[in-house]
């Protein structure tokens, strides 16, 4: 009995450190590919920029016809771009494990329409811009979080409940968003619009500065708490029975999670599918390993640089990230709700 | 693998519901520290609250259960889930996870800050596989098994977690008789092999009286009986705990009690039941 143990407790070992192994390089590949999007975002744009002016730039020296382009358009859009995509990637992920439902996304249960409902209400009525407009997009996305969660909340946490209430909650906040579209001037309209579809054109360094560090402090937070993330998904009784405390657990979770996509809204505006898409993708790649919180983050972060890309660069003409990621999600929605895999 | 410290699990003036009221009503318990324990009892009589209010999964209203002596709600989580084990009823393995990575799981309480993993834990985890025999499945996701390797993978699990204290929820149910059979021996093992305090939540009275050491009958919140089965097992406790008339007779493979049921005590009785039964 003794060797049989030792023999599998060794494949054992064997199975997890190539799984661990596969992790890391999945990481590895990702943070590569983060890297490379955003040196060609560094690189392309109106005009080429050759990468060695793209580096001096970055080593503060300055480069004729570069140093605007690149230090003031191209750098913040690209930080922000990353930051914002982790945040929706990783914000998305933990609402799907802890709501257990794929479909329990804050894009799809309407926290990204409370963001819009705000900063279009900020834009088209009180003809706020800038700080406001991103501060109203945050207390919007939180109230509504706060409104579906109460309205969801039943002695606990179900998925598809949080999921229906979320999609009536942001039906109501569209027909809002709607009505003061109507209202509103026809510049403002304009504006509002671009805003909802979410574009990385308001990534500047006054808009980023104040956000950037809260982005990179709560991806940093929701990174260690996700730890438990894989123990959550086996239910709240089997986690709790392991020792996690699941209560803490969720309500930290979600709450990084509100913050971080209420954040990455006022940064963007609502870029469409990106928390949806970028948790399955990373189940799909990791295999459910221990990495799938880091690698959805990344994930998101490559989505929505190469969706600015794309949008920037190979369209005919320059779209809003939010246009294509809107264009490659729906689809995988509709596939995932005719398959029926809406379990997280 | 290594024998287990007996651990006392105790209850003081236990009061448990959700809102409204009461399941468990100021309830005064000592599970034996050795063997298996069986909880029975009809639908709703809190045996299910009881066992999760043991492993602090509900927050009582009133009372404690102590463990070794402590209130277990001021020990801290992971301590409690290297001790207290507990397989909630018919649990759902997330998609894709193979039956390796549940029972892998099972070392989350044992598992320092960084998550390393030293040979014991692997080792813990393939006696674990081994003792429940799913080692032929450890790289089968656990949704394409059966239910009966589906409740046994996840036995995996708990045993990984190695409590000296383990609870279950009805691990019989969904499980065909044979599959029964093979958990509770498998159970019973573990109680003599390791010295595991076993605590089930079960349905089927006639296995409960076969293989339980010890037999807490509940109804309405409140402990009926408790003994050995064969001590306390009779007609008239089946009628009190269950409101059904029964022939309780000698088993013919164990000798302990078998129960016989005959017909609903509260049954209308239109249609003519022979006497042995309850009828007249």
């Amino acid at each position: 009995m003794t060797a049989v143990r030792e023999a599998l407790g060794a494949d054992l070992r064997t199975v997890r450190v190539r799984r661990r192994r596969r992790d890391a390089v999945v990481l590895s590949v990702l943070a590569l590919a983060v890297g490379c999007l955003g040196a060609l975002a560094l690189m392309f744009g109106a005009r080429f920029t050759p990468p060695a002016d793209v580096l001096d730039v970055l080593l503060g020296r300055p480069v004729p016809g570069a140093s605007f382009a690149v230090g003031e358009l191209r750098l913040p859009r690209t930080i922000g771009a990353i930051l914002a995509g982790a945040a929706f990637g990783l914000g998305g992920t933990i609402f799907q494990t802890v709501l257990r439902n794929v479909l329990a996304s804050p894009d799809v249960i309407g926290i990204n329409s409370g963001a819009s409902a705000a900063a279009i209400i900020a834009l088209g009525v009180f003809g706020a811009s800038g700080p406001v407009v991103a501060g109203s997009a945050i207390a919007g996305a939180l109230l509504t979080a706060a409104l579906v969660w109460f309205l969801a909340y039943q002695g606990g946490l179900s998925g598809i409940r949080f999921a229906l209430v979320g999609i009536a909650v942001g039906a109501a906040l569209q027909a809002i968003i709607g009505f003061v579209l109507t209202r509103s001037n026809v510049t403002q309209a304009q504006q509002a619009v671009v805003w909802m579809t979410g574009s990385l054109s308001r990534s500047l360094w006054d808009q980023l500065q104040p956000l950037a560090p809260v982005l990179a402090v709560l991806l940093l937070v929701a990174l260690i708490a996700g730890r438990d993330l894989p123990v959550l998904r086996l239910g709240d009784d089997v986690a709790a029975s392991l020792g996690v405390r699941v209560r803490r657990l969720k309500l930290v979770l979600i709450l990084c999670a509100v913050v971080l996509v209420a954040t990455a809204t006022a940064v963007t505006g609502p870029i469409a599918f990106v928390a949806f898409l970028s948790g399955p993708i990373a189940m799909r790649i990791t295999r459910h390993g221990q990495a799938v919180p880091a690698v959805a983050a990344l994930i998101g972060a490559v989505i929505v640089l190469g969706a600015d890309l794309i949008g920037q660069q190979l369209l005919s003409t320059a779209m809003p990230v939010g246009v294509v990621t809107g264009v490659l999600g729906a689809p995988y929605l509709l596939w995932l709700l005719m398959t029926g895999r809406t379990r997280a | 693998m290594t024998t287990g410290t007996a651990h006392t699990l105790t209850t003081q003036g236990l009061t448990v519901g959700y809102g409204g009221e009461p399941v468990i009503r100021d309830l005064d318990l000592e599970l034996p520290t050795r063997g298996i324990t069986m909880l029975v009892g009809a639908n709703g009589c809190g045996k299910s609250t009881l066992l999760r209010t043991l492993a602090r999964l509900q927050r009582p209203q009133a009372g404690t259960v102590l463990l070794d002596g402590r209130p277990i709600d001021r020990r801290a989580p992971r301590e409690v889930a290297r001790i207290i084990g507990l397989l909630p009823q018919a649990p759902i393995a997330p998609d894709g996870i193979t039956v390796g990575e549940l029972a892998d799981r099972g070392r989350t309480p044992h598992r320092g800050w960084f998550g390393r993993r030293s040979t014991r834990d692997d080792e813990v985890v393939a006696d674990a596989l081994l003792v429940t025999g799913m080692t032929e499945f450890v790289d089968r996701p656990v949704d394409e098994l059966s239910g009966g390797q589906r409740q046994r993978a996840w036995v995996a699990m708990a045993l990984a977690q190695e409590p000296d204290i383990l609870l279950l929820d009805e691990p019989t149910t969904y499980l065909d008789l044979a599959h029964q059979v093979e958990l509770l021996e498998l159970l019973v093992r573990l109680t003599l092999d390791r010295g595991t305090q076993v605590v089930v939540v079960i349905h089927e009275l006639n296995l409960a009286t076969r293989y339980a050491d010890h037999l807490i009958a509940m109804k309405s919140g409140r402990i009926v009986a408790q003994g050995r089965p064969g001590d306390i097992v009779t007609p008239e406790l089946v009628r009190a705990v269950f409101g059904l008339n029964a022939v309780v007779i000698p088993d013919p493979i164990s000798n302990g009690p078998l129960i016989v049921p005959g017909r609903a005590a509260n049954a209308p009785s239109t249609t003519a039941v022979p006497e042995a039964l309850g009828g007249r």
